[in-house]
């Protein structure tokens, strides 16, 4: 209210005649509150209150904030030992002794030990999400050794299935996505890898304090997480969850949408992690948690001075691997090109020569001369004929010289010179006046200041003549590449993400000397915004040949911040569509792409910067030949010395532009067949070549310029106020990060620490959550104060200082909770009990609770015989009904079969019997789902074709059962879907509905036995039953 | 048989009139269920009595995706004829497809229609000679400036996915009066609007608020709504299911949720039946029909025609928000969920959509009238945005979110009325700027709701649909 709004402070202390609040109330201009004056004495309250100086309690002391401070989640984690308690013998472990404490004091006991059968289908679901096998349940319920119960928990939590039913909790938390969402619902491309990462994570135990370090900065740590087994870097894996975020389409306003981002990162990144709702301190203080709105700004700097973008993520030796041979190849493959070319075979003034005779016999001779001429000659003839010759090429001057002309040569060479040097000082003088350089990435200083990312992107520029060999096709090299930083030179298929520092754009149009193959895409992004494709976020793709300018108009962005980005085809953020209208436009698919960039200036002009003809005024230099066959002669000269040049790594871009004349038209040789000497070492190169791998990518974020975010006043994105320097919450004592970079990994380390009370608390209360279907806390995403407060706190110090002190391993945590009696109680408990503890907060039994909509699937697919079991790889598209827009190709009702896991996640289109069974949305953390009951899902039960499907798959199978009777294939069943038998009761119910059914179907007895359509009616009677899906 | 004797007084000869008596509220089993412990302490419908009393029953949002051109219809500006290819003479604010041209007068007539003597323009011929039912607002504003942001802002007061859609909000602000049908549904024979089905999601309220898709041109109008089995042998399942959870639910593990997913079965049975009796349009007359438009010989026009129809159908059930989808237009058919946005091509693409929309809603507000059921049901229509006064292009134009009209008709909204003003050309809003938030505290208000008490905690926060803004426009109501 001091700080004031859109219209200025609301209250000026001490004055209330120029006080907006005061005015307001007054109806003076304004007129508040809404719907009626407040009564005289209301207002003269309230004049008086700012005349006297506005006291507010919060700002007349910090009693508030530090109030908030003695909230039981920001004090540190207690360390209470376990009380002893009288019923020793119920005791398994610590955890026991706090629930069994609670209950004393309550005069309540615990519930007895859950029956076999029942504690193996909990145990089974709640580590692995899927059914114990008919087989495993039998053996648990027989085996009466002592650690029957134990090895039972090891062999579940060992299981490969534990890593896919824990992982699929981590994504409800950082709102696991495959598509951006909005109009389009743009692909976020292999975020599948990062649900596998989790699998695997899960299932090696890795440390949650690790797997926090990852999830922030896996890409910045010294010693990454490599996956031998794999190759993978594991680390580069942890960020993806950051960029499952949500985009508008081509945003008008693209800081509006980066707010929106950055929000939604903060947001997940608060409540998931440290259980706190930071971002309900975006436009203000938080009203309840002592969270300053900047502490919101100061998160905000963090994440937005993190770019988006994807990362390959093999480990280094993958990446590493084979790549100095493939430079030494390249290297004697140049040496080779260097003797060819300054062999006698290359020579050219003898074509010139030629070509000179041969057009002077105008018009076109017989077409056999032709048709005979050496290869080289042919291309002479054809680019002298050709479009395609620039105005600028050095052979212009050959053509202006042989014209015959009655003036001397000698004279007709000097003008010819000077009026070159001439338009190339005119080029200069006009680029010098009309452009402002940005970058010149042929000077180191310049690169130094760009973020290259990716195995392919050189730190360092190139000098002129760079070079790539030809990794297929006649041609061994098709050009050199002027000085600047150029991607795979050994090999295409490295590639990866250039970015400039971040800028406010200023210019009219920005202009970047650049070049490309396959695919590679340029483009100013404007506030990070990654799926702009052209328009009002300019993005180009690159065309191939030599460098040239590229212009973007950028007009309509002037004032905003931006980077310019380049990107090889598999690296683009925006996947590329191959356009199946333009064969000419389709993309290979063999992994290889390129980019090359020289340059990159701002200007208001239309034009793009002029050549300054560097080929041509290299040619001309100081010479001065008397005749067209001694000119013809210099052609060699300038050639030999180029070519000696290159070879020693000390070409001048004069001589680069020249030799680049030459070779880009193949007027020297440049083909398999030209180049008989180098056909084996080129062979061994590109089999070499071949045989690189072509990176994995992975969504990541990406270094950029690191910056402190303005606050913005109210939230308002276009009033920025101060810049706030980016640090932790300050209450968690967070101070400013002074290392270069965002921040993201003192951030990662100031959440996964010891002395954090946040971190270890809330983790295991998810643990807790989901063994129990309630947290110790049971708004588990909200440790603030306005989440509920814990139902054992000492209970939850406990097993935070246990998790940290065992190493934050999940594993060990998990097993220790579920080796408890509490957590093997029955879900069933006297009525007495019921009536005092209704809500069971104090934990007298377990809880009934329904699977989640993936394990309900799971279990259809398990038990139905039909689950395939692979795991891993790009995921299944959504199966998905009706109209929707985005979403993708529509997958396979089944799913493929596979795990629940394995389905895509799609923010415009879920998958219908996931959606009803309450898979959460992809928004926000969701560490507690709902569970509700509609009648949609009753009816999915009975007439989706999932489940009819699911249903005659099974009884399909079941035909070859060798049941003896019906009663004995109804048992059967019945066990394999509940885990149970039937009891005499149940039994009697089963078989008066198979007759029934069998009724309805017209099937004699002895039909029942081989009926498919029977045993499908039976199977999805048990599918719908509460037994099957509610665990007990 | 002795379990079936057992079990007949208590589900086999089940009828409606018991099931109504049993779920009270019907549908989603909004009384009946409560969530499972460690769900949170929020119920599934507010549970809240009526702030005001009423005037609204139900709700019928038209639609109109891809954004209707407010200066060729409801906001008619005779100075961008006068000024016709000038260039605007105030900035022009940044556009999707910067690609601004010279101001760009309505190819349509704009004539005085009804004793209130409204401007409506000739695009729509039928609605016009309602005008006297109308409640135009010229000054209604959006904070998204692309379809699928502004999209999710109508709809939730919101720009992306994650929060409820109004009629979601409303199901779960009054529960619903239909005891077989969904509270909140979409009649979708047109495309998604650009965003996706999102946009009419539950957000973080309980799933029985999201909107159900009714395809009415399909075979199976509702998902899951089609028998996988005859009648008898899906009741006998039914009833063994019943059975066996009842003994399972006996067995000391009493739980209300799993009670409440029992009783789930009759109701989804009850649907069955009541999804195909609600789209059976036999008891209509042919001179019902022709009112909506449905004989038109334009394909489109007949389908939108029969949406309407079954709004009104709707409503007669209970049902508590009744959301209509455009259709595509054929001529254009990369324009799916998105047929209004005519960046080129305005005088085709809005004479065909106004050809799709005009007599079915007119018939709509016609029939709802005769009937008395215009009283009680709230008609909105409007599009994400309006367009601007400027060409874009050839011939087309760009969005506008700065200002554009919306009309609400009946349930309490004052008819032949226009509220607000937009400036000389159009571009911005005047006079009585209606936000999104402004129209929901509204329309809430209408329905007997305060829109500031109807909140859902969720991350530490009570959310709203008119999020911490919004205000009634008391000017509106009747």
């Amino acid at each position: 209210m001091v700080r004031g709004g859109a219209r200025g402070p609301a209250i000026v202390p001490g004055a209330p005649d120029a006080s907006l609040l005061v005015q307001a109330v007054r109806h003076q201009g304004l007129q508040m509150p809404l719907g009626g004056r407040l009564p005289d004495e209301s207002v003269a309250d309230l004049a008086k209150w700012v005349a006297d100086g506005a006291a507010w309690p919060v700002l007349a002391s910090a009693e508030g904030a530090q109030g908030a401070q003695e909230h039981w989640a920001f004090r540190p984690v207690g360390t209470k030992q376990p009380r002893s308690v009288a019923l020793d013998s119920w005791i398994s472990n610590d955890i026991d002794e706090f629930v069994l404490a609670r209950l004393e004091r309550e005069g309540l006991r615990p519930a007895a030990e859950v029956d076999r059968r029942t504690l193996i289908r909990r145990l089974s679901f709640d580590l692995t999400g899927l059914p114990p096998r008919p087989e495993d349940v039998e053996a648990f319920a027989l085996r009466a050794s002592p650690t029957a119960y134990r090895d039972l928990v090891n062999r579940l939590i060992d299981a490969r299935s534990f890593g896919e039913h824990w992982a699929r909790h981590w994504m409800d938390w950082v709102r696991y996505c495959e598509s951006h969402g909005s109009q389009g619902d743009f692909e976020l491309p292999m975020a599948w890898r990062y649900r596998d990462y989790l699998i695997r994570a899960f299932n090696a135990d890795v440390g949650y304090d690790q797997m926090l370090r990852e999830y922030l900065a896996g890409d910045l740590l010294e010693n990454p997480r490599i996956n031998p087994t794999e190759g993978l870097n594991e680390s580069m894996l942890g960020p993806g969850n950051l960029r499952m975020v949500e985009y508008g389409y081509v945003p008008v306003d693209a800081l509006d949408d980066q707010v929106k981002v950055v929000d939604n990162q903060i947001d997940v990144l608060s409540k998931a992690f440290q259980g706190l709702t930071v971002s309900c301190a975006r436009c203000h203080d938080h009203k309840f948690d002592p969270i300053t709105q900047a502490d919101f700004y100061a998160l905000y700097g963090v994440l937005a001075s993190s770019r988006p973008g994807l990362v390959a993520v093999d480990a280094p030796d993958v990446l590493a691997s084979g790549r100095d041979r493939l430079d030494q190849l390249r290297s004697r493959i140049r040496s080779g090109l260097v003797a060819a070319w300054t062999s006698d075979g290359a020579s050219l003034a003898p074509l010139l020569a030629e070509a000179d005779e041969r057009l002077a016999r105008q018009p076109e001779p017989e077409r056999p001369a032709v048709e005979e001429a050496e290869p080289r000659l042919q291309k002479l003839l054809d680019l002298l004929k050709s479009k395609e010759l620039a105005d600028d090429h050095p052979l212009r001057a050959w053509l202006a010289l042989r014209q015959p002309a009655s003036r001397d040569f000698a004279d007709r060479w000097r003008d010819l010179r000077t009026r070159w040097r001439a338009k190339s000082k005119d080029s200069g003088d006009f680029n010098r006046s009309n452009f402002r350089r940005g970058w010149n990435l042929a000077d180191t200083s310049h690169a130094d200041a760009w973020f290259p990312v990716g195995p392919g992107v050189p730190e360092d520029p190139s000098s002129a003549g760079a070079y790539r060999v030809e990794p297929e096709g006649e041609r061994v090299i098709s050009g050199l590449l002027p000085a600047g930083l150029h991607t795979g030179l050994d090999s295409q298929k490295y590639g990866g993400i250039l970015g400039s520092p971040r800028f406010r754009i200023s210019s009219d149009y920005i202009s970047l000397r650049v070049s490309g193959g396959n695919f590679a895409s340029a483009k100013v992004v404007i506030e990070n915004y990654p799926i702009g494709n052209g328009g009002i976020h300019p993005a180009k793709d690159l065309a191939g040949g030599a460098s040239q300018w590229l212009r973007f108009d950028t007009a309509y962005r002037k004032g905003q911040m931006a980077h310019i980005e380049l990107q090889t085809l598999g690296d683009r953020s925006r996947p590329f569509r191959d356009s199946k209208q333009d064969p000419e436009r389709v993309a290979r698919k063999d992994g290889r792409s390129n980019f090359s960039v020289s340059e990159v200036v701002f200007h208001d002009v239309e034009e793009t910067p002029r050549s300054e003809h560097l080929a041509m005024l290299h040619l001309l230099g100081d010479a001065s030949p008397a005749t067209l066959r001694e000119f013809e002669r210099m052609f060699d000269s300038r050639l030999l010395e180029a070519a000696r040049a290159w070879g020693s790594g000390a070409l001048e871009a004069g001589q680069a532009a020249f030799l680049d004349s030459l070779v880009r038209p193949g007027l020297v040789p440049t083909t398999l067949d030209e180049l008989q000497d180098l056909n084996d070492l080129v062979a061994e190169y590109r089999t070499a070549e071949e045989r690189a791998p072509v990176p994995r990518r992975a969504p990541g974020v990406l270094s950029g310029t690191s910056f402190d975010q303005p606050l913005f006043v109210q939230g308002d994105h276009h009033r920025p106020s101060d810049p706030v320097e980016r640090r932790f919450l300050e209450f968690l004592g967070g101070k400013p990060f002074r290392a270069a970079g965002s921040g993201r990994r003192e951030l990662a380390d100031a959440i996964a620490s010891e002395g954090n009370p946040l971190t270890a608390r809330v983790l295991v209360n998810r643990l807790w959550h989901y063994l129990f279907g309630r947290g110790i806390v049971s708004t588990v995403d909200n440790f603030g104060t306005t989440g509920d407060r814990p139902s054992h706190p000492e209970l939850l110090d406990f097993l935070a200082a246990r998790f940290v002190a065992g190493g934050w391993s999940m594993k060990d945590m998990i097993r220790y909770i579920v080796s408890s009696s509490a957590y093997r109680m029955s879900t069933e408990s006297s009525a007495d009990a019921r009536a005092r503890d209704p809500q069971n907060r104090l934990l007298h039994r377990q809880n009934v609770r329904r699977l989640s909509a993936e394990s309900i699937r799971d279990a259809i697919l398990e038990t139905s015989g039909d689950l395939d079991p692979t795991m891993f790889g790009p995921s299944i598209n959504v199966y998905y009904v009706g109209k929707t827009e985005g979403g993708g190709p529509k997958g396979p009702l089944d799913g493929a079969r596979r795990r629940s896991v394995y389905q895509a996640v799609k923010r415009n289109a879920q998958n219908p019997f996931l959606e009803v069974f309450d898979a959460p949305k992809p928004s926000t953390t969701r560490g507690r789902r709902d569970v509700t009951n509609i009648p949609a899902q009753s009816l999915a039960m009975l007439n989706d074709p999932f489940v009819v499907g699911q249903a005659k798959r099974w009884a399909n199978r079941t035909l070859a059962d060798g049941a003896i009777s019906p009663r004995d294939r109804a048992e059967r069943m019945f066990r394999r879907a509940t885990g149970r038998s039937p009891d005499a009761e149940e039994i009697d119910l089963l078989m008066t509905s198979l007759e029934s059914f069998a009724r309805e179907l017209s099937l004699a007895p002895a039909q029942w036995l081989g009926s498919e359509d029977l045993w499908k009616d039976f199977a999805q009677t048990l599918f719908n039953l509460k037994q099957f899906v509610y665990l007990r | 048989m002795r379990w079936m004797q057992a079990l007949r007084p208590r589900f086999s000869r089940i009828t409606r009139r018991e099931m109504l008596s049993r779920c009270s509220t019907g549908f989603g089993s909004l009384a009946l269920s409560s969530l499972l412990p460690g769900a949170g302490d929020q119920g599934l419908t507010s549970g809240r009595a009526p702030d005001f009393p009423p005037k609204a029953r139900s709700v019928i949002f038209c639609f109109m995706s891809g954004g209707v051109s407010h200066v060729d219809s409801f906001d008619p500006k005779p100075r961008l004829q006068r000024e016709a290819g000038s260039p605007m003479p105030v900035a022009v604010k940044p556009t999707m497809f910067n690609d601004v041209t010279g101001i760009m007068p309505s190819p349509w007539e704009f004539g005085r229609h009804g004793e209130c003597g409204m401007e409506v323009s000739e695009l729509f011929p039928h609605i016009a000679g309602c005008a006297d039912d109308l409640c135009v607002i010229r000054s209604m504003t959006s904070k998204g400036n692309e379809h699928a942001q502004a999209n999710y802002f109508i709809h939730t007061g919101h720009p992306f996915l994650g929060h409820p859609s109004a009629g979601a909000w409303t199901t779960y602000g009054l529960g619903s009066e239909s005891d077989n049908l969904p509270g909140f549904v979409v009649l979708a024979s047109g495309g998604v609007p650009l965003g996706g089905v999102g946009i009419y999601g539950n957000g973080y309220l309980p799933a029985v608020h999201q909107a159900s898709f009714l395809y009415p041109e399909e075979e199976e109008a509702l998902n899951n709504i089609r028998p996988a089995d005859p009648d008898p042998l899906q009741r006998k399942k039914i009833d063994l299911i019943g059975a066996l959870d009842r003994r399972f639910l006996s067995e000391g593990s009493a739980d209300p949720a799993i009670e409440a997913a029992i009783r789930n079965y009759e109701t989804a049975y009850l649907m069955q039946s009541a999804v195909p009796d609600l789209l059976d349009l036999s008891g209509e007359t042919e001179a019902t029909k022709k009112l909506y438009g449905m004989d038109s010989p334009n394909p489109e026009t007949a389908a939108y025609g029969k949406e309407c129809l079954l709004a009104r159908r709707l409503v007669e059930r209970g049902v508590r928000f009744i959301e209509l989808t455009c259709l595509m237009r054929p001529s254009v058919p990369g324009q799916v969920g998105n047929p209004w946005d005519q960046h080129g091509e305005l005088v085709e693409g809005h004479t065909e959509m106004a050809m799709q929309v005009d007599q079915p809603i007119a018939g709509l507000l016609k029939d709802l009238k005769s009937r008395g059921l215009l009283e009680e049901t709230l008609v909105i229509w409007a599009g994400e945005f309006g367009r601007t006064p400027f060409g874009q292009g050839k011939d087309g134009r760009d969005h506008n979110p700065f200002g554009f009209s919306i009309w609400l008709a009946g349930g309490g909204a004052k008819p032949g009325f226009v509220y607000g003003a937009t400036d000389e050309y159009g571009y911005h809003v005047v006079e009585n700027e209606m936000s999104v938030y402004d129209l929901w505290a509204t329309v809430l208000r209408l329905l007997g709701v305060d829109h500031a008490k109807l909140t859902y905690r969720f991350g530490g926060r009570e959310m709203r649909l008119s999020d911490v803004f919004g205000s009634v426009q008391q000017e509106l109501i009747a």
